[in-house]
């Protein structure tokens, strides 16, 4: 079993869910800069987005177990199947496009593909017209301070960067036992069955070391990312996290400390059925989302209602000027550095 | 210039000449002609025999559409040489850079593969990417991508920044930017004239056309020919025009990546905002007439609703007013099918790209109301066919209670090739063109290059969703 250090810093991201279009820039941003060259690798995707309630990828991952019982031990969880991460899709390009087939044949997936995908259940959502309900939730490695995986691993080849509190593998120890991905409750490590090692986020630590914020962050198009150390006060991440608790961890009973903290999303009032607007009523049951973001939810909803009143009435309100993000950079933290500007060797 | 266009009339703004000099600039400029291609449609691609479809009428419609259509053009409307151009000539080549003609077309694929491609003597598309129209044509000349070449992504009045779109890798394969594939082809072109001794043609103007010296003329005796000096180019003339702050160059955009308006220059749509930028304000359009009470270019110079156009009145159109949608598709079907852009998406050229169909269902799909897919006994992710009167079409049913009970949305983006069969979204769409639209040549109801044209409703198509087995 490894061993859990403790890490001097912790770096955190912060996802406005109000503020998320579920575009997947950041998903496709991540693919493409990290495994998807590599052998083993198209399942992957170390970032996703997924629609709210909704099944997510891999499919039905909250049900699949992990993280720590309330007295702090380890439960070991299911692998997800290959079915259930799914994707990893190729299609029949040479066939239709230069096969000479004309109109017998279509671009389809290879015989064998898998039936769910990382976005499957896209837009598809909750509720009851006219009264439905969704939301995205971009979901990545939690770089949890109390990480199942890195106890799970019987070959210590997990750590907890000390520097700044990422959750890190030495693909030399990793012997492919996949105990990882039963110790990870929110299920965000895939298997490379091409080099028998498990993978997932690395916090694009490379960039990190240059100063650039992650690719997800930085190609945010909706604003709707943040990073920041928790504890670098003058950080929007820290802010909205540690000052303000308007940011809150995904599942926290799965009680490994995740450090991708969530704006919690609002939606239009319900409507009655006589067309009117109920105002006093919620289009998102709030125990859904407290079934996510833990009864803390209520109150960073209040929180942020109170500030929303504010600003409508032409008051100053710091925190939604921080969630508007005026500057972009200012969701950036201290890695606000233009990657542009570093010559890679 | 400005004295010319506003001869006779003192009181035309600078926006009315504008606008005045956009109408006159396909008929004398360089540019050559642009037509609004209902006119082809009707004429050439077998929409006339839909159109005049009683069935599938607009009820407004007192007389046939062909009555309509023969009044607009015989009453000088329209320039005759738009109009009329498609029932004197067949058209025999088909150019097309980026369009995708046979996913688009309002109307479908059929009405272009079974009336238009037979009388085409050769079909050439421009693309990145092999299309549905790619497929059916005889040449594909390939293009560089966005990030293969110089550049500008998308300048919008939505965020007044003009971005820079820089090569970050060299083309694939062959494939050229397009600007230089259009130069070669004017090498070509003039290469060929004076091979075969062609000094001239005559265009369906009757405006006399030189073939000399037309790489010349096109790179400005060759100071433009390479893509970076274009560019520079291009940056200068928008920095007399006003468009970018003085001392911006192509060597600023680099460093910066973008630059923000200055002002709107002297383009049509620019100058059809009819509003100051004003740095770092949002920007609000038409602030020179409801700010500064400068004369709208319509036909009362005020904000006009009422239009006293004998059609209108006859249609009851004269105030904007809601009409049920006509039963375009036919009148019995259960379904409305809305299609359109998709929710905020990476763009649809890229959606037969692998890793972007893995962002979805990897196949074309319809979203159905979670109740309506009950009551037919349509289960998530099986296959449907839509289906109405002009055509029907097989992709993956989604289903969600965000869709309306009673409506269906297909994203438009999906390529026919990615269907079984081919047959696609636009397959299901009439594409009527409502007879209003034809009405021309009436104060500000006056067609202009970028401005507007007769267009197809492609909204509130009526459809039926069958279990397939």
């Amino acid at each position: 079993m490894g061993t859990i250090t403790t890490s001097k810093r912790q770096l955190a991201w912060v996802f406005d869910l109000n503020k998320c279009i579920g575009c997947q820039t950041c998903s496709v941003a991540c693919k493409v800069l990290w495994p998807q060259e590599d052998p083993g690798t198209a399942q992957m995707w170390w970032m996703t987005v997924n629609t709210q309630p909704g099944r997510g990828t891999p499919r039905d991952w909250e049900t699949m177990g992990g993280g720590y019982d309330p007295k702090g031990t380890l439960r070991l969880g299911k692998i997800p199947t290959d079915e259930e991460v799914g994707g990893g899709w190729d299609f029949n390009y040479d066939e239709v496009l230069r096969g000479g087939k004309g109109r017998s044949v279509h671009l389809q997936k290879t015989a064998g593909s898998k039936t769910w995908g990382m976005n499957w259940d896209e837009d598809e959502g909750g509720g009851e017209f006219p009264n439905a309900y969704f939301f995205y939730l971009p979901r990545l490695c939690n770089h949890c301070t109390q990480p199942a995986c890195v106890e799970a691993c019987p070959h210590d080849a997990l750590f907890k960067r000390e520097e700044d509190g990422l959750v890190l593998r030495n693909e030399d120890k990793c012997k492919g036992a996949q105990a990882c991905r039963r110790g990870c409750p929110y299920k965000k490590i895939y298997f490379n069955a091409v080099r028998n090692v498990s993978q997932h986020c690395i916090g694009c630590f490379p960039r990190l070391e240059q100063g650039v914020a992650p690719a997800c962050v930085r190609q945010c198009p909706g604003r709707a990312a943040f990073i920041g150390f928790l504890d670098d006060e003058s950080s929007a991440v820290s802010k909205l996290v540690e000052k303000w608790k308007v940011a809150l961890p995904l599942h926290p009973e799965f009680g490994t400390h995740p450090n991708v903290y969530y704006v919690p999303p609002f939606a239009p009032a319900p409507l009655r059925a006589d067309g009117s607007f109920d105002e006093g009523g919620h289009r998102i049951p709030p125990a859904y989302l407290a079934s996510l973001f833990g009864p803390e939810v209520h109150g960073a909803l209040d929180a942020l209602r109170a500030e929303m009143e504010k600003k409508r009435r032409g008051q100053s309100s710091e925190i939604m000027d921080t969630l508007i993000l005026y500057r972009w950079k200012d969701a950036l933290g201290h890695l606000e550095r233009d990657p542009a500007t570093i010559v890679w060797k | 210039m400005r004295r010319m266009l506003a001869a006779g009339d003192p009181t035309m703004t600078p926006e009315m000449m504008q606008n005045r000099g956009a109408e006159i600039a396909g008929e004398y400029g360089g540019m050559g002609n642009t037509m609004p291609p209902a006119f082809l449609w009707y004429y050439q691609c077998g929409y006339k025999e839909r159109w005049n479809d009683p069935e599938n009428h607009d009820p407004s419609m007192k007389r046939s559409f062909d009555e309509y259509i023969t009044e607009a053009v015989d009453k000088g409307w329209w320039d005759p040489s738009y109009a009329q151009a498609y029932q004197r000539v067949e058209p025999r080549v088909l150019f097309e850079a980026g369009g995708n003609l046979l996913r688009r077309q309002r109307g479908g694929q059929k009405m272009l593969l079974e009336h238009l491609w037979p009388k085409l003597k050769m079909i050439v598309s421009v693309d990145y990417r092999i299309t549905t129209t790619g497929l059916y044509s005889d040449y594909i000349l390939p293009a560089a991508q966005h990030y293969e070449k110089l550049g500008n992504s998308m300048p919008s009045v939505h965020h007044l920044n003009f971005v820079l779109c820089d090569r970050a890798a060299a083309p694939v394969g062959e494939a050229l930017p397009d600007v230089e594939i259009g130069f070669r082809l004017i090498e070509k072109i003039e290469e060929r004239a004076r091979v075969r001794g062609m000094k001239q043609v005559t265009d369906g103007k009757g405006v006399v056309r030189s073939l000399e010296n037309l790489v010349q003329r096109a790179t400005l005796g060759g100071a433009v020919r390479d893509e970076e000096k274009l560019f520079e180019e291009v940056v200068r003339d928008n920095v007399v025009y006003g468009v970018f702050p003085k001392g911006t160059t192509l060597e600023t955009l680099r460093d910066k990546g973008a630059v923000r308006f200055d002002g709107w220059g002297i383009v049509g749509h620019g100058v059809s905002q009819g509003s100051t930028i004003r740095p770092d304000e949002v920007h609000n359009p038409l602030r020179w007439h409801t700010e500064d009470k400068v004369p709208y270019d319509t036909l009362v110079r005020r904000a006009q609703y009422y239009i006293d156009h004998e059609w209108f009145l006859e249609a009851g159109e004269e105030l904007p007013t809601h009409k049920e949608p006509p039963p375009q598709g036919g009148r019995h079907r259960r379904f409305q099918m809305t299609s359109g852009h998709n929710r905020w998406s990476i763009h649809s050229m890229n959606m037969t790209n692998n890793i972007i169909q893995n962002t979805h269902r990897g196949e074309p799909f319809v979203f159905l109301n979670d109740r309506d897919a009950a009551s037919l006994g349509i289960a998530n992710g099986e296959k449907v066919r839509i289906v109405n009167d002009v055509g029907d079409m097989i992709l993956a049913a989604k289903l969600t209670p965000s869709c309306r009970p009673g409506q269906v949305i297909v994203y438009n983006g999906f390529e026919p090739y990615m269907h079984e069969g081919w047959w696609s979204q636009a397959d299901l769409e009439p594409g009527h063109v409502k007879h209003l639209g034809f009405v021309g040549n009436y104060g500000h109801l006056k067609y202009r290059l970028f401005s507007w044209q007769p267009i197809p409703a492609d909204r509130a198509v009526r459809v039926d969703v069958q279990k397939i087995g």
